[in-house]
């Protein structure tokens, strides 16, 4: 029948369709990382004498170059990825469980820093800060910036994650339990993945941010600032050791959030 | 009256917070990531509209007001080539991550193999999450004329010429935009195709629908939350990044952003840019408006 002639080659299409994406998605940070161990000062193709002597330059010579900088936004983005975890998980745990004055505009005004360009929040944080307030702008205000950004991302991870648990908390406390048992026996544990969920995004979105960190950074130099500097001077395959270590950071990173999330169902 | 002394029952700070009406303690849990979006939020933006309609003498804002900033932006050929330019990129970036995403989130939901499948759906979101520029740079030299691709083509002979437009042009912008945010498109067209049954497309079939009718009336229609979603997503943030142009794009292109950022950096033009800010503000609120009048999102869920 020609309907299941059909059908199949739309089977066979589909999946060399989506093998197709795959590999386009990944074939350049693959050949990034292999490149990050060729021999020749310039990681042209093709590849050859192997060597790690790229990596062992970073953490030589080139520390101030490259590795300083990775240590300053790891920074930054831990700091942000806690304080926008506790406040953004406030607003999630106020939207799945409150009926307040405004409760049903709540969550867009929590989401609106998702919608607005980095670039102008960091212009208006940027405008705020040196011209209003007097500050000198450094990593500390790259932070402000990346816990607004961030924030709605741990709101909508932990709202998302309390949602379905409330029957479990009213059944808790028909059973007799007070406000801090059922909230420790019951939605610490729930929120617990939702928390370690939102830390890992929230640190992986501010750690990958770099319009703002270019406006907000001041003399304190963060790695997408190093990153735009050093690849003005040429390519090199320093850079290729540094964002290989780059993506490592980040593979690992949300691995350990998939895992998490895996583990805890769901 | 006798107090039951059970462990956990009772203690000062459980009363306390059950005396608090719940409108209440809901209010004092909300109340905080408020005050900060507040603070480091709104007025930040308020700041720019204000400066976007004040006189600037001297290098100092004065409390004149003036629509000048705005009759500048909205003349000069920079920031409306500019626009047009990312709105360009932001349209073309989105359509190519719906035809590209599409099939990709239905193989996804509906017929990727149990075991495999939440590994494939982390393969397509992780990428999102590497830096801008380390995976701009990756693509320059997997583009760049004595990059792989070139050197591949060239060594096997397929090409004398390396192909230059590999990189630094619209199309290098284009794909790296929308490789970076395919998994936003993919992402809730997978939700809404997960929810499809597959019984809905075998009884389409039954009736005697041929699998491209069987598709454009079942799979399309289930999906479109997904698509308009994911469309606003990818437009969105196609529309305000500014790092993959600057790097794929070469110089000759600087986008929307890029032009607001080179007013920054002069430090001279910020009413100026503060306008130009305040533009793509209003064209964000009417893109999202106009979706949302469109379609009704609480209907389409």
């Amino acid at each position: 029948m020609a309907s299941n002639v059909t059908r199949r080659l739309l089977g066979y299409g589909l999946k060399a369709w989506v093998l197709a994406v795959y590999v386009i998605l990944f074939t350049p940070i693959v050949v990034m990382v292999l490149f990050s161990f060729d021999g020749s000062p310039i990681p042209i193709y093709p590849l050859d004498n192997l060597t790690t002597q790229w990596y062992s330059q970073l953490f030589g010579a080139y520390y101030g170059d490259y590795i300083a900088p990775l240590l300053n936004s790891l920074q930054v983005a831990l700091v942000t990825s806690v304080i926008a975890t506790i406040l953004g998980g406030m607003g999630g745990f106020a939207i799945s469980r409150y009926e307040f004055t405004g409760s049903s505009l709540y969550p867009f005004v929590l989401a609106t820093p998702a919608m607005i360009p980095p670039l102008i929040t960091g212009f208006g944080m940027l405008a705020f800060f040196q011209q209003t307030l007097g500050l000198q702008m450094s990593k500390f205000t790259v932070v402000f910036g990346h816990v607004a950004m961030t924030m709605p991302f741990a709101a909508f991870i932990v709202a998302g994650k309390l949602g379905p648990e409330e029957e479990l908390e009213r059944a808790a406390r028909d059973l007799g339990a007070n406000y801090v048992q059922v909230i420790r026996e019951v939605t610490v544990p729930v929120l617990g993945p939702a928390l370690v969920a939102s830390l890992l995004l929230t640190f992986t979105i501010s750690f990958g941010e770099s319009a703002m960190v270019f406006i907000l950074s001041g003399s304190d130099t963060l790695l997408p600032v190093a990153l735009d500097q050093r690849f003005r001077a040429g390519i090199s395959p320093r850079y290729n050791a540094i964002s290989t270590i780059v993506v490592v950071i980040t593979f690992g990173l949300f691995t350990v959030a998939e895992a998490v999330r895996q583990y805890f169902g769901e | 009256m006798s107090v039951e002394t059970e462990p956990g029952e009772t203690t000062g700070v459980a009363q306390r917070l059950r005396a608090v009406p719940e409108r209440t303690r809901g209010a004092l849990v909300a109340l905080p990531p408020v005050a900060y979006l507040a603070v480091f939020f709104a007025i930040p933006l308020l700041t720019i509209l204000s400066f976007s309609v004040r006189v600037q003498q001297n290098l100092q804002m004065t409390n004149a007001l003036t629509l000048d900033h705005y009759a500048t932006v909205l003349t000069s050929e920079t920031f409306r080539g500019a626009l047009f330019y990312s709105v360009r990129i932001a349209v073309i970036t989105t359509a190519i991550t719906l035809v590209v995403g599409l099939p990709v989130s239905y193989y996804l939901a509906l017929k990727a193999d149990d075991r495999f499948r939440n590994v494939l759906l982390f393969l397509v979101i992780a990428p999102l999450w590497i830096n801008f520029f380390v995976r701009s740079y990756a693509m320059i030299q997997l583009g760049s004329p004595q990059g792989f691709i070139n050197g591949f083509l060239t060594s096997v002979g397929l090409i004398g010429e390396p192909l230059r437009w590999l990189v630094y042009s619209q199309p290098a912008v284009i794909f790296g935009l929308a490789s970076l945010y395919l998994p936003l498109m993919v992402l809730p067209l997978y939700a809404m195709l997960r929810q499809l049954d597959e019984a809905w497309l075998e009884a389409a079939q039954d009736l005697g629908a041929g699998p491209l009718r069987t598709h454009r009336e079942v799979t399309l229609s289930a999906a479109l939350p997904g698509m308009i979603l994911g469309g606003l997503f990818v437009f969105l943030l196609s529309l305000g990044n500014q790092a993959v142009p600057r790097i794929l794009g070469g110089a000759m292109n600087p986008t929307y952003s890029e032009t607001i950022l080179l007013q920054l950096e002069g430090s001279v033009a910020w009413p100026t840019a503060a306008a130009a800010s305040g533009v793509m503000m209003a064209f964000v609120v009417l893109v999202l408006v106009g979706v949302f009048n469109v379609f009704d999102m609480e209907e389409l869920f």
